[in-house]
């Protein structure tokens, strides 16, 4: 860490995804504006070595792979009828002298393209990793436990995808923008919530930091959306927790015996934050929510009372905007708190299958209503129902650690 | 119950990139979590993963004699690449081990109840 350069590489991390997004910006093509990245840190790690780092390491980064690109769309232009003006028009004028804070930043128009309908579903935060972070697809694989072999090829079909939308995004229409959110936001969630449901013997880090660092990202690009800063705040408030939620010998801990002094407090302030510029924004949408929700229970947990009402009423929005099985077995178990636990029996007994509660799967087979259904049956002194309960919530169980929990239990 | 989940994949050598040997590893090692987790659930039968179609042997005595032939029959883009036998309650927890298998990112698993299984010399209904 005592070589400049390499500080001076690390340092520029941060602005690799602001140089692909400005340079794919132009023409739409991702891989392209990769590959420029990719010449220029190569020859940085041997400029940067021999002459010291230069003074503004991101804004000679971006020179360096603006002019690769060009070179290639010099040699597309002689042999094809791209419109070399067209194109270097997007990017104004000489980026020579920039320096980092005046590049424009066209990142939200990249992650709005990774986000695009025409672009697999699966495949959209591959894509912004990809782009934005500038991860490779083996770091990405690794990340998610997915193979590389699966990573590169969904990479390569989605940035041929991009390419194939004809425009660079470089003059986006601010609606259009807007109205991609949703699916921007549901991407990096979608990244972040694969990683709570993986049956590996221990929780792997994944892609929590990665998660973590696209929705602040998102947050950041949009200071005035209150879902994008809702997804930091549930996203950052989750990951908190990460290192909690398995004890020394890796057993499963259930939150409420989670100790609060495991929980990062790093990413707890910045939930908090990100919480506050919610409702400084006006709009409270579906993982405000969710985040709002999780502040509480942090806050259950860590002063000994939880205000169980106002999570009913949280759960109660909640249902009404985004229904979710999950969500209605967690409103089940916060009713269950508030007005006893036949109201939430009788609240997951309503969740019969085949109600379209937004949620394919099936309430016989969804283990976490089995778990609860088995704990408030414990609690009204049922215990033969109880134990019937846990045995179903125990064969539904594929993670070991959160299999022997419920093996334990006194039942 | 008994349930099989047959898993299908691309045959190796099909169209598509071929795995390096670190991804072979790291598929590996996912695979390796699925069936300790099987193990320590305590629905864990067998696991054979196979070799390619190609090195197949089909004998048949349909036509009244038998005849021994060498491969495949269809060139099927996907073909049987493994079998996992679980032993649980139901289809909905066989289909609840199915959504773990590591292998769905690049094929897919049939689940088949077992109608009956020859187990210690006899025929159990499931």
């Amino acid at each position: 860490m005592t070589d400049p350069a390499d500080r001076a590489m690390i340092l520029s991390r941060d602005g690799w995804g602001r140089i692909i997004a400005l340079i794919a910006a132009a023409d739409g093509d991702i891989s392209g504006a990769e590959d420029a990245l990719s010449t220029a840190l190569e020859r940085a790690v041997t400029a940067w070595r021999a002459e010291g780092p230069p003074d503004n390491p991101e804004g000679w980064l971006y020179r360096v792979a603006l002019n690769a690109r060009r070179d290639v769309w010099k040699s597309a232009a002689a042999r094809t009828t791209t419109a070399l003006d067209d194109v270097l028009d997007h990017l104004g004028s000489d980026p020579a002298d920039h320096v980092p804070d005046a590049l424009p930043d066209r990142r939200l128009e990249l992650l709005a393209v990774c986000a695009h309908p025409d672009i697999d579903p699966p495949a959209r935060a591959l894509l912004m990793l990809s782009a934005v972070m500038g991860m490779t697809g083996k770091q990405i694989a690794a990340a998610m436990a997915l193979p590389a072999a699966t990573v590169s090829a969904r990479l390569t079909r989605a940035k041929k995808r991009v390419a194939a939308l004809g425009v660079g995004f470089g003059h986006p229409d601010r609606l259009d923008l807007e109205s991609r959110l949703p699916d921007v936001q549901e991407a990096i969630y979608g990244a972040f919530a694969i990683e709570w449901a993986h049956a590996a013997p221990t929780p792997r880090a994944g892609m929590v930091g990665e998660a973590v660092y696209l929705a602040g990202l998102l947050a950041c690009l949009c200071p005035g959306d209150g879902e994008s800063h809702g997804l930091a705040a549930l996203i950052h408030l989750s990951a908190a927790r990460f290192p909690a939620r398995r004890g020394a010998a890796g057993e499963f801990v259930p939150l409420t015996d989670q100790d609060p002094a495991l929980w990062d407090p790093t990413l707890t302030e910045s939930g908090e934050h990100h919480l506050q510029e919610v409702y400084r924004c006006g709009h409270v949408g579906r993982f405000g929510l969710e985040a709002a929700i999780q502040l509480l229970h942090l806050a259950g947990v860590r002063t000994g009372t939880t205000d169980w009402p106002m999570l009913l009423r949280l759960h109660d929005d909640l249902e009404s905007l985004a229904p979710s099985l999950g969500g209605s077995v967690s409103r089940a178990a916060v009713l269950a708190e508030v007005e006893g636990p036949e109201a939430g029996l009788a609240s997951l007994d309503a969740l019969s299958p085949g109600t379209d509660s937004g949620d394919a799967k099936r309430v016989s087979a969804f283990q976490p209503a089995w778990v609860l259904r088995a704990h408030l049956l414990d609690r009204l002194g049922r215990t033969g129902d109880a134990a019937e309960a846990y045995r179903r919530a125990i064969e539904l169980t594929t993670d070991p650690a959160e299999r022997r929990f419920l093996e334990q239990r006194p039942h | 119950m008994r349930c099989s989940l047959l898993f299908h994949a691309p045959e190796p050598g099909a169209d598509g990139p071929t795995p390096t040997d670190e991804e072979i590893q790291e598929m590996m090692r996912l695979m390796d979590d699925f069936g300790q987790a099987l193990t320590s659930a305590g629905v864990f039968v067998a696991w054979e993963m196979l070799t390619p179609s190609q090195t197949a042997t089909t004998v048949t005595r349909k036509t009244g004699q038998v005849v021994i032939e060498d491969g495949p029959f269809a060139a099927a883009k996907e073909a049987l690449a493994g079998v996992v036998v679980i032993d649980v309650p139901d289809t909905e927890a066989a289909i609840a081990w199915a959504e773990k298998f590591p292998g769905t990112s690049y094929g897919t698993i049939e689940v088949r109840p077992a109608a009956t299984s020859f187990v210690d010399g006899a025929w159990t209904r499931p």
